[in-house]
């Protein structure tokens, strides 16, 4: 595993590289897209296990911090849809350096799914975990987690019932951000134009079907993977996405 | 500033990011950092990159890693136990520090189960020239009681909690669940004599108390009416802020009282 910034001076990024360290070796590159920022240390673990486990496949995997996230630069302030999507961008074309192949697929969760599908990139698969089909509806969801997670507060600084938020489950949200989101759609044809797409989900929820073809063997499918996705645990546990996850780009790159 | 990873340890396994200033006064101590739980060393909200960056403009260096087996380190192979384990990355941290002449004494800082392996360390490593406990160890007194048995009831807050989030609060008896580690958090009296030894032997120490405490903690003075040493040791209370710093003001509000101890306690005509 290799640690390192990449990017620009101004604003550099952190990323890990992790080299292929079982037994095969593939000519394939797997870029991880954390969603960005509420969910992000929630699902950090989660995306550290499935980068081994690809590892282990042979995989060459690479997982970076968007811009004023993680330990890339920037104020927790200073992010954007439109910035965090150039990063996937970058992020890509330093995980094809990095290690040196070019075919590359992609592994979004959450938000971090619908921004690789929005990114300008060319990759061979698309893999949606969980992606987010509807930025008002995703909102609402992080405002009710916040007001959960928040609700054993005795002095628990109420959210504005309207209008700008300013922030969110511990992370500011200015109100450029937070109508980037308000207005955030994911609708085929994706701009990365995969050769095949997977959305892993926990239940075929009707916001998928847009997304995917219908039969078996379409190039746009759903896999429902079960398991405890209710978002209010602290830290996203789901091996079953990750071994499948796994076993879907294994069954593609062999 | 400038911000670049590493990776050290004994094992070779442990992965940070040393934070340093654009210019460091000579004897400057650094800042250590790990984890807070299970959250990975940028820390809840992002709260440790937060504060390494307003230490850096402070003029103070640090670093914050993952321990073995959490975040993006490796697992150490050896037999040791859980707070053992933390302790020993502890200190190759500061070893990492201390080889490369980024420093030569540290601060340590902490949050909830993250205080143990600090406390231990700052124990018997002579390095350590202070520490930052943040929701760390709290010990009821008679006033907490007092306040707890009466006055909360009189609270407006309380009973408008109750009608916000009723049916959506769960308490924490009927939300528990085997805890993935047991800390071993010391007694009163032996916290009480671990800390006489800590301002006996100089090392400055701030004890940040949240609202995420008031179970343990419900009063600004509750320290020092158990231990004394005001003068000695700085504490600071922060009822509206929740454990994990969630609120953004309530975090820059406590990561200003983390700088302002910093600068305080280490001015650089001192170094």
């Amino acid at each position: 595993m290799h640690a390192s910034y990449f990017g620009s001076p101004e604003k550099p990024l952190f990323g890990i590289y992790s080299p292929p360290c079982g037994r095969v070796q593939r000519d394939a590159v797997v870029l991880l897209c954390h969603p960005a920022p509420q969910e992000y240390m929630r699902s950090h673990w989660a995306l550290r296990r499935l980068a081994a486990r690809l590892a282990d496949e042979g995989f060459h995997v690479f997982r970076f911090d968007y811009y004023a996230t993680g330990d890339s630069a920037g104020d927790s302030a200073a992010g954007s849809l439109e910035e965090w999507r150039q990063n996937v961008v970058a992020a890509l074309g330093e995980a094809r350096d990095v290690s040196g192949v070019r075919r590359a697929s992609v592994v979004g969760f959450g938000l971090g799914a619908t921004l690789a599908a929005q990114a300008k990139v060319r990759v061979q698969d698309l893999v949606l975990w969980e992606p987010v089909v509807s930025g008002r509806a995703h909102l609402a969801a992080l405002r009710s987690a916040h007001e959960r997670q928040l609700a054993h507060n005795l002095q628990t600084p109420r959210l504005p019932r309207h209008g700008p938020l300013f922030e969110l489950l511990g992370h500011p949200l200015p109100p450029a951000l937070q109508a980037e989101l308000e207005t955030l759609e994911l609708r085929r044809p994706f701009a990365c134009a995969p050769a095949r797409i997977l959305l892993v989900a926990a239940e075929a929820r009707p916001a998928y079907a847009p997304l995917i073809d219908a039969g078996s063997g379409s190039s746009a499918r759903l896999e429902t993977v079960p398991g405890e996705q209710t978002g209010d645990e602290p830290f996203l546990m789901w091996p079953a996405a990750e071994r499948r996850i796994c076993e879907l780009l294994t069954g593609a790159a062999a | 500033m400038r911000e670049r990873a590493c990776k050290f340890g004994s094992h070779g396994g442990l992965v940070g990011i040393l934070c340093e200033p654009d210019a460091t006064a000579p004897g400057s101590p650094a800042a250590v950092f790990a984890n807070v739980g299970l959250n990975h060393r940028v820390g809840p909200s992002r709260s440790w990159v937060e504060c390494a960056r307003a230490l850096a403009r402070e003029g103070f260096a640090s670093l914050r890693f993952d321990l073995s087996g959490l975040g993006d380190s490796e697992p150490r192979s050896d037999a040791l136990s859980d707070s053992e384990r933390a302790a020993r990355d502890l200190q190759e941290a500061l070893d990492y520090l201390a080889e490369r002449g980024l420093a030569r004494r540290f601060v340590l800082i902490g949050n909830c189960s993250g205080v143990d392996s600090l406390h231990t360390l700052a124990g018997r490593d002579p390095r350590v020239a202070g520490a930052v406990y943040i929701d760390g160890y709290a010990y009821r007194n008679t006033a907490f009681l007092w306040r707890w048995m009466l006055l909360r009831w009189l609270e407006p807050n309380r009973w408008l909690r109750y009608w916000r989030f009723r049916g959506m609060y769960r308490s924490p008896a009927a939300t528990a669940e085997r805890p993935l580690w047991k800390r071993e958090i010391p007694s009163r009296d032996e916290f009480g004599r671990d800390l006489d030894a800590l301002v006996a032997r100089g090392v400055r120490l701030l004890f940040v108390f949240t609202g995420g405490m008031g179970l343990h903690y419900n009063h600004s003075s509750q320290f020092y009416d158990s231990f004394g040493h005001k003068g000695a040791v700085a504490v600071t209370y922060h009822p509206r802020a929740d454990h994990l710093l969630t609120s953004t003001r309530e975090r820059a509000d406590v990561i200003g009282r983390i700088c302002g101890f910093m600068r305080s306690a280490f001015p650089p005509a001192e170094s």
